[in-house]
């Protein structure tokens, strides 16, 4: 099979999962349609008041914008707000057999301020994925969104959700509590996940997409501009690994796994190198810790591939990769669409060592979303619509 | 055990009794401190001791507060030639109250130039510490004890402000720096204890674990702080001495950087070279603790995806600490190539000093004198 991909050409019929493709919602209107009435009314409707005023913004922003230049590349970064959209921009042109929803900012907006407004947008957005999204494209599926600013309510939306068999992770979103993920007031989640077989997924920028987020960007706080926090979303993933890790999440809950996406790739060997020595010297303080944090990562950790890291030359790249024996066990696929820096498989695949491309564009998905398993390509292409 | 000879750029001191520095104090705040047990000189952790359990002097006196001991048990058998002194770890300006943070900071520098700098003992060097938080009168503490000929840098450590060290609210700081031709330095520590700052991305470190091993995420803030707000290219001779976070880091991060020197440009004036230019000029990192990875071929294959990265290395060991490095393992675990760089002359060279061959020459001659 070979595929016309807009400039790329598929050069194989290597079967391509994208792991993080982020839809959004065009108005909020349409995730508050499935809020009662109570909060309906409370959020108000856009619109209502001159200037687009009269209601209160369940998405609030990052504070970091992108300083795109006028008119360049405004159609690739255009937000995917509909089912057919996506299906013109990813799986027309091949970039992807299959795609797991992943929520654009709009997911970090379970980090404001009010825990119970929180709530209600993480349970509209799942009804709303579930409702619009996947019944209209069999080659989709989505990840829910969990309120973890209220644990014992995100595990019952985990219990809830997750009986859809389409529904194949649990989305962290924003980070409400300014808590680094592996906290022990998370572990209910945890509990909830592992119960229903669904892994945790963690994208950078949950600190910095809502402006409520007690947690900061860089360490010693935010940075003055949008490329320092772009340049910088590894810090947090790196946090985050490293507490899931040494905070014991997954010896309590043996089956569990988690996939980090948004900070590029090579953030993982010197912070396991570096896990690995700290764990030698001071292992007395985490007792429940029986194995060393690479292996740890290596067993239950996942790494989205977006955005690609950028060396200076392929070569380098190769080198740097290599330095982590089999980084191809750990790594998927995942396009950032429709970011500005958003990956396609062919540039991935150009500068993969070789025989990696396969594990990394399909095969870890499919283990790490067991719920995609079995779903032949193929056949799903012939029933697209 | 001797080893290569070594110019080692972190090495812990401490005074033996408290009452060594107080007395530098103003009456006011000695009065104050005295009235607290223990005086609070330190910012609160609950981390236990870092220091190798045989630095401790006779009758538990603090690790790195004799010389003799610094000099017996490090500097001789380790083939020390430039040690320079790093106080312990200098957090102490981030205290919450800036003016005793400021004075006390005040007394550590009397006190290390009258303590320590005035052995006889031309090895020693040291660093002007900063009690960061009042960046006016910081400045004027570099350009009091500027031009003493063992002070070789100015040091920052506490962070109160939640700022990266590249900050224009640090600008002052910069601008005496660079007045006075001295190199900052950065060690890391001291973002974790110096309240309100966030000692991590994206939430807290929960264990001391946590801590060292992402000390790396605050360093590499500071380090993009000071390209992103122009520190560089206001203050065209000033360098900067990145310490003890390792060096694992260092090629990704450059390759992010440049990777994003387009949208950089877009959002600040400052960015005028590509960034890993300015780091291979102007900014040195020291090694400890340095990575060791799966196997010396990974570690040492990782570095050279950075260009010319045996011209930013300088060693540093972190005694009397529980993870100092040992030069001799160090040497190990680098190409011979690198050797001479790393071990001496990037640090001589960065500190204005002859490398070691001309230093060795220039001891010949004094000796035949």
């Amino acid at each position: 099979m070979t595929l016309e991909a807009g400039s790329e050409t598929r050069v194989d019929a290597q079967p391509i999962i994208d792991s993080c493709v982020q839809h959004g919602w065009r108005d909020q209107q349409e995730i508050t349609a499935y809020m009662s009435p109570g909060w309906r009314e409370y959020l108000g409707r856009p619109g209502l008041l001159p200037n687009g005023g009269g209601a209160i913004s369940i998405a609030v922003g990052s504070a970091y914008k992108f300083p795109a230049r006028p008119g360049v590349g405004r159609e690739a970064i255009r937000a995917i707000t509909d089912p057919a959209d996506l299906r013109t921009r990813l799986f027309d042109r091949g970039l992807a057999d299959h795609a797991v929803l992943g929520f654009d900012e709009g997911g970090f907006a379970t980090a404001l301020i009010n825990p119970y407004l929180a709530l209600e947008i993480a349970r509209a957005a799942n009804a709303w994925t579930l409702e619009k999204w996947l019944p209209a494209d069999p080659r989709l599926f989505a990840l829910m969104l969990v309120p973890t600013q209220i644990p014992t309510e995100a595990a019952a939306e985990i219990r809830r959700v997750g009986l859809s068999p389409r529904i194949v992770g649990v989305f962290l979103g924003g980070n409400g509590l300014g808590k680094s993920f592996g906290h022990p007031c998370y572990h209910p989640i945890y509990e909830a996940a592992a119960e229903m077989g669904l892994p945790i997924v963690i994208k950078a920028g949950g600190e910095a997409a809502v402006i409520d987020s007690p947690a900061s960007v860089g360490a010693m706080g935010d940075p003055a501009t949008y490329a320092e926090a772009r340049i910088m979303e590894s810090h947090s993933l790196m946090t985050h690994a490293t507490s899931l890790i040494t905070q014991g999440v997954f010896e309590r809950f043996p089956s569990l796994k988690a996939l980090l996406l948004g900070g590029g790739v090579l953030w993982v060997p010197p912070l396991l190198w570096r896990l690995d020595e700290k764990y030698k010297g001071l292992s007395r303080e985490i007792p429940w810790v029986r194995r060393l944090p690479s292996e740890i990562f290596r067993t239950h950790i996942r790494v989205g591939t977006y955005p690609f890291d950028k060396a200076p030359t392929p070569a380098l790249l190769g080198k740097a990769l290599r330095v982590f024996d089999h980084i191809e066990d750990i790594l998927c696929y995942a396009s950032g669409v429709p970011s500005w820096d958003a990956d396609e498989p062919a540039m991935l695949t150009r500068q993969l060592p070789e025989g990696t491309v396969p594990a990394i564009l399909s095969g870890n998905a499919t283990a790490l979303f067991p719920r995609m398993q079995g779903v032949s390509c193929t056949a799903l292409h012939s029933v697209s619509p | 055990m001797a080893g290569p000879a070594l110019f080692d750029c972190d090495i812990h001191h401490n005074w033996k009794a408290e009452e060594d520095v107080l007395h530098y104090l103003p009456r006011r705040w000695r009065d104050s401190l005295h009235s607290m047990s223990p005086p609070m000189m330190w910012l609160q952790q609950s981390f236990g001791t870092n220091a190798r359990l045989d630095s401790f002097g006779a009758g538990g006196s603090p690790p790195g507060s004799s010389y003799e001991m610094l000099r017996t048990q490090y500097l001789d058998p380790f083939n020390v030639r430039k040690a320079k002194l790093s106080f312990y770890i200098g957090q102490n300006g981030g205290l919450v109250n800036p003016y005793l943070a400021d004075a006390l900071v005040r007394a550590m520098n009397d006190w290390n130039r009258d303590y320590w700098l005035s052995i006889d003992d031309d090895r020693l060097i040291s660093v002007i510490l900063l009690a960061t938080q009042d960046p006016v009168q910081a400045a004027a503490e570099i350009r009091r004890l500027a031009g003493h000929p063992k002070l070789v840098e100015v040091l920052l450590v506490p962070n109160p402000l939640g700022k990266p060290f590249g900050h224009p609210i640090y600008d002052p700081i910069h601008a005496a720096a660079a007045e006075v031709g001295l190199p900052l330095g950065i060690h890391i520590g001291g973002e974790g204890f110096a309240r309100p700052t966030l000692n991590v991305a994206g939430g807290q470190a929960n264990c001391k674990l946590d801590f060292l091993a992402l000390q790396i995420e605050p360093m590499m803030h500071h380090l993009l702080s000071f390209i992103v707000h122009g520190v560089f290219e206001r203050y065209p001779a000033l360098k900067l001495m990145l310490i003890e976070m390792g060096l694992a880091w260092l090629p990704a991060f450059a390759w992010k950087l440049d990777a994003m020197v387009d949208v950089l440009r877009r959002e600040t004036d400052w960015v005028k070279r590509l960034p890993s230019d300015y780091i291979r000029e102007r900014v040195r990192l020291t090694t400890q603790p340095m990575e060791a990875g799966p196997s010396r071929r990974h570690m040492v294959e990782l570095l050279e995806t950075f260009d010319g990265i045996e011209d930013v290395l300088c060693y540093a060991s972190d005694y009397p600490h529980w993870d100092a490095d040992n030069s001799v393992v160090i040497a190990s675990r680098v190409p011979k190539a690198w050797h001479a760089k790393l071990f001496y002359d990037n640090a001589a060279a960065f500190y204005g000093m002859p490398p070691l061959a001309e230093a060795d020459a220039g001891a010949r001659v004094d000796a035949d004198a």
